[in-house]
């Protein structure tokens, strides 16, 4: 009869409940990375549509951030690329950036948001996927 | 299909229609744009086709306007994807907004 002997199990075990215990962190970690590309290019956008206008104050632009990363109540880790407060005439920042990306009857719009995630959408999939095998790789 | 085709396509509503801009409208009117390129596919070193994203703005002062289902309908007609990406109303002119995003295929 052939005999198999299997080694190693209880260190494997041990490396797969520390990934259990390790897998928020390194999902909070990625996309806190992934978030970048996609901040630096709707500032690279906004930059580009006010070009030369002679209304802007550069308030939005400094209201641009990223939020800190949140565990929502489903599990689901995220964050949020966007803008908030009030510029100096106390006009809100989203409604702002909100008029520029979409326009109304009487602004035309500019968007600047849309295409900068289509244009890092990869980058991010990317970032993404890299932190995760990267930190997934330090424990195994 | 070419933006060319998109616009004559939109042209057949009927709804004055402009590319780009039209401010200082006082009817319903449609305005689209053409904006970046969501992705293309190439083949021998060369670009084949790209992908084409804008968005096309419906601006009424019409409750339940049905040009909004026409223009959904003329979408789907042709095999256009799209979202309703924004409803807005606005108070300071009356006009509903609808904004949808589309893409097409050149090439």
């Amino acid at each position: 009869m052939a005999k198999m002997k299997v080694t190693g199990v209880d260190v494997y075990l041990e490396k797969l409940a520390k990934l259990g215990e390790e897998n928020k962190r390194i999902a909070r970690l990625a996309v806190g990375r992934a978030s970048l590309p996609l901040a630096a290019e709707i500032k690279t956008n906004l930059r580009k549509v006010l070009a030369g206008s002679e209304h802007s104050t550069g308030d939005l632009e400094e209201a641009l951030g990223i939020t800190p990363v949140a565990d929502d109540f489903d599990g689901t880790i995220s964050i949020k690329v966007g803008f908030d407060g009030y510029d100096r005439y106390g006009t809100p920042n989203p409604l702002k950036a909100a008029v520029l990306e979409s326009g109304t009857s009487a602004v035309k719009k500019r968007p600047f948001i849309r295409p900068a995630v289509n244009k890092t959408k990869k980058q991010v999939l990317d970032i993404l996927q890299k932190t995760i095998d990267e930190e997934t790789r330090k424990i195994f | 299909m070419t933006l060319r085709e998109f616009r004559d396509i939109l042209l057949t509503l009927g709804i004055p229609t402009y590319h780009y801009d039209a401010l200082k409208q006082t009817d319903k009117y449609i305005v689209w744009a053409e904006d970046n390129e969501l992705r293309q596919l190439k083949g021998n070193n060369k670009v084949i086709t790209q992908v084409i994203q804008g968005t096309l703005d419906y601006f009424t002062k019409k409750e339940f306007d049905t040009n909004v289902d026409r223009i959904q309908n003329l979408f789907n007609a042709h095999e256009i994807p799209f979202r309703l990406n924004l409803i807005d109303n606005e108070p300071d002119t009356g006009y509903i907004h609808y904004e949808w995003i589309w893409e097409v295929a050149n090439g």
